[in-house]
């Protein structure tokens, strides 16, 4: 063998300590000014939140106009403390109409409105998705065909906040646009229709039903969103639905019918019922199933015999809910069921048994979402 | 290297010159390997700067209350996991997240697992259908909960991890499934933030979250209630300062460049339909998960089928490290010999047209700088000092081969915790700060080629034994401190 270390090696060794003393000094040094910048920064956006919010609450039309001018001369940064600020004060009671007028005006004022309305025009797709965004509260006023084109961007991020500022400025003007963007089909449906499901909705989507021309997979979508609304004006469309040719508008009415059987009038209940069960005997299971969640709702003793005998449904959707229909109508309908669990058809035995354990085990097991 | 020899002995000329080409080799190896390392972590830090950008924009609490969000089945595996599998059910259901079913696998447990689950949540066995029919061991009996209708758990025979999860697969109703490890925790919103990703890109087939190490953080009723990293343990520290690099540096920056071959077994969310198409998990490899992603993107391709798998940093879900010598190297011992075993199955995937950036880079870049690194690392470990000690070598060149290696290795580090601090910033301490950096710093001495060298010897295990469960022994979050252990 034969090593040995220079003089120059251990000069080498030498510097080489010293390189990676600095190397680590300069690393952590940069570590600790980026941190403590971190953490000014944190301090600063909660300071700027909160100045925004208590000019707000304050209606001081002077400090509204500082915290806007504060929050035109900054950049995304301050753009997105005002986003924050906004989803803190979402509920619809905190912006009675003054204090939202004196916002807005605050925002022209100080040129906050212009400046938003350009980035809705042009740059980033950060600047163009913040200003979508603050587009659907009452801070800043616009008009909702305006945000409407943002539901075909090129960013998915900015589609998704264009329909979620539509759903918030909650107008007919917005649901309209929330139609055209469904019409369209640029975003996936149920982006949508979540949006639309509201009782703000409900004229426009009614209106959208009755349009020449109207496709039956947007005639599916407008009743999912007049399901999910439930409101009772959806009632005579969907009894009208109901009754028509098209098994898969069918099966979205009787949604729409079973969500406001609850609220609707005496008359439209005795219209609803009988609907319904014309409905359970329907070729489309789905639609059998959703007649049954509407023939739930009604304690007649009559319903028994029909709901017994749909625990034999070939559809196991169809089973289960007859099967759990009955034991929510009391004593009379677990009679039933234990009756069925008893009988010769082993798959309605079957659902029957299962549905008997569960109420066994946990009686409200159905309040309980099981 | 390139050194002046001092041997007259010509019999070994040819051993000098094989040195010197070796550590030339090395030398380049090295830097190509360090470029590329950079540029992920370059990529990955401009993905992280758009990512944090948008996210004021993202409304992940409507698409965690939203009826109308994708439903999410989660397929909870378990083998023997009594102690945790109750508080983790809860922690999943208490997940901000409507609209998902939880369906908890016990895989022929020889303890108490299905009796803790049926004392805890009222179980009643029921008939259900299953949807698909990935192969896997008899199922005894299914049973749903009274208590919650979004608890169902399946009681089967003993089939190993992939078994157990294909089982899952063929029981969710679902059409996105997520398979989480039954002793991990979920941020509250990681499910909702993952099914943003398949909500906004309608083509994402695939997506994983961020695993983070739970060790020193406080645990209340499942869920992390304050987050800090260990007190007085190397190990533990040093592993999150490798996830996070491993993650916002690595995975981050494969999925940017729309390559990434991985999503964490602990968690991931499928789309369901291309889970089964694909055939579910292998119980092939030791390593499931990551065999998984690339036969997945195997069959897209190969089918002409959109194939968009991301990582997104944002969702959290916190595991716990292992904390002995013994099963940190069964740990890296296990992962190593799955990485081999996927590689080697797939083979046929490298630099085929067909199968585009995946099969000329990323397969490429795997082999050479993931899995044979170690193996070239320990030899250059060794040869190079001993080509010294015989005077082949140049002690000069071999001491600033190390130098640039720790400090490339130590500024990585480093600029990965200025990521975490500039994204996400879930250790605000000083300390928590102070003891990442202190790690960064020390764990090039030692503990990166111990690694090697497990790493290496796994290489040459790899298909020698196989166990299908992790190897880890669970002791139940001791390590994240419960909120009621912890004085008034």
């Amino acid at each position: 063998m034969n090593f040995h270390l220079t003089t120059g090696d251990a000069q080498l060794v030498v510097y080489l300590i010293v390189v990676l003393v600095v190397l680590s000094i300069a690393l952590i040094g940069a570590v600790i000014a980026f941190k403590i910048n971190r953490d000014n920064l944190e301090k600063k956006s909660a300071a700027m939140q909160v100045r925004i919010l208590d000019a707000w609450e304050s209606g001081d039309n002077v400090a509204m106009r500082a915290v806007a001018l504060e929050v035109l001369q900054g950049g995304v940064r301050e753009q997105s403390d005002l986003t924050s600020v906004c989803n803190r004060t979402a509920d619809a009671s905190w912006w009675t109409e003054e204090r939202s007028k004196a916002v807005q005006q605050s925002f022209i004022d100080a040129g906050l409105a212009d400046q938003l309305r350009r980035q809705l025009d042009g740059g980033s797709a950060i600047r163009r998705g913040l200003a979508v965004y603050i587009a659907g509260f009452p801070c800043w006023h616009v008009d909702p065909t305006l945000i409407e084109k943002f539901t075909q961007d090129s960013e998915p991020t900015v589609r998704l906040a264009a329909v979620a500022a539509l759903q918030r400025m909650a107008s007919r003007e917005s649901a309209d646009a929330l139609i055209l963007a469904l019409e369209q089909n640029h975003l996936p449906r149920a982006r949508i229709i979540e949006r639309l499901g509201h009782e703000w909705a409900v004229e426009a989507l009614l209106a959208a039903m009755d349009k020449p021309g109207q496709t039956w997979e947007v005639r599916c979508d407008l009743l999912r969103a007049l399901a999910y609304a439930g409101d009772v004006r959806a009632v005579p469309c969907a009894l009208t639905v109901a009754a028509g040719d098209n098994k898969f508008e069918r099966m979205q009415a009787m949604r729409v019918l079973a969500n406001t059987f609850a609220k609707a009038t005496p008359e439209q209940q005795e219209q609803i019922e009988a609907a319904a069960i014309k409905a359970t005997q329907d070729d489309h299971p789905n639609l059998r199933s959703t007649a049954i969640d509407v023939l739930r709702q009604i304690p007649h003793a009559m319903e028994f015999d029909r709901l017994e005998a749909l625990v034999a449904d070939a559809d196991w959707f169809v089973r289960r809910g007859a099967a759990r229909a009955l034991l929510a109508l009391g004593d009379e309908g677990r009679r039933r069921l234990e009756r069925v669990s008893a009988g010769s058809d082993k798959f309605a035995a079957q659902r029957a048994r299962e549905e008997l354990a569960m109420h066994a085990a946990f009686p409200n097991y159905q309040q309980a979402g099981a | 290297m390139m050194g002046t020899g001092v041997f007259d002995n010509n019999g070994l000329e040819w051993l000098q010159t094989l040195v010197i080409w070796y550590n030339r080799f090395l030398m380049y190896y090295l830097g190509v390997m360090l470029v590329l390392a950079l540029g992920l972590v370059i990529v990955g830090w401009l993905a992280v700067n758009h990512y944090v950008r948008m996210r004021p924009l993202r409304d992940y609490r409507h698409v965690g209350t939203s009826e109308l969000s994708m439903p999410v089945s989660i397929i909870v595996p378990g083998f023997n996991e009594a102690l945790n599998i109750a508080e983790s059910v809860r922690s999943l259901l208490a997940t901000q997240f409507s609209q998902l079913e939880v369906i908890v696998v016990n895989d022929g447990s020889t303890d108490e697992t299905l009796q803790v689950l049926k004392d805890a949540f009222k179980l009643v066995a029921i008939e259900r259908t299953p949807r698909s029919g990935l192969p896997t061991a008899k199922v005894r009996q299914v049973y749903a909960s009274p208590l919650d209708s979004r608890i169902v758990v399946i009681d089967k025979e003993n089939g190993g991890k992939a078994d157990a999860l294909n089982a899952g697969i063929n029981f969710s109703q679902y059409p996105l499934v997520s398979a989480i490890d039954a002793d991990t925790m979920l941020d509250p919103g990681a499910l909702a933030r993952l099914v943003w990703e398949f909500q906004s890109h309608t083509d994402t087939v695939a997506t994983g979250g961020i695993v983070r190490i739970a060790n020193g953080s406080t645990v209340k009723d499942g869920r992390l209630v304050s987050i800090a990293t260990p007190h007085r343990q190397f190990m533990a520290n040093v592993q999150i300062v490798e996830y996070l690099r491993a993650f916002l540096g690595g995975r981050l920056g494969w999925s940017r460049l729309g390559m990434l071959m991985i999503i964490s077994g602990a968690f991931g969310l499928f789309r369901r339909d291309v889970l089964v198409n694909a055939g579910g998990y292998s119980g092939e490899t030791i390593t499931e998960d990551a065999e998984l992603v690339l036969r997945i993107r195997k069959y897209q391709a190969d089918h002409d089928q959109p194939c968009r798998i991301t990582f997104f940093p944002d969702p959290i879900c916190w595991t716990e490290a292992p904390t002995t010598m013994k099963a940190l190297v069964r740990q890296r011992d296990r992962w190593q010999r799955g990485l081999g075993e996927t590689l080697i199955r797939h083979r046929g995937m490298l630099f085929r047209k067909k199968y585009g950036r995946i099969g000329w880079v990323a397969l490429p870049y795997f082999w050479l700088f993931e899995f044979l690194e170690p193996l070239i690392t320990v030899t250059g470990m060794i040869i190079t000092p001993l080509a010294i000690l015989f005077g082949f070598g140049s002690i000069p060149v071999y001491l600033l081969m190390l130098t640039f290696a720790f400090a490339y290795g130590y500024f990585i580090s480093m600029v990965i915790i200025l990521l975490e601090e500039r994204a996400f910033r879930r250790y605000p301490n000083w300390v928590d700060l102070r003891r990442m950096t202190v790690v960064a710093f020390f764990e090039n001495f030692g503990f990166r080629q111990w690694q090697a060298l497990v790493r290496m010897r796994a290489i040459f295990r790899i298909r020698s034994s196989r166990k299908q469960w992790g190897e880890q022994k669970r002791v139940g979050f001791t390590q994240a401190k419960r909120a009621e252990e912890l004085p008034a």
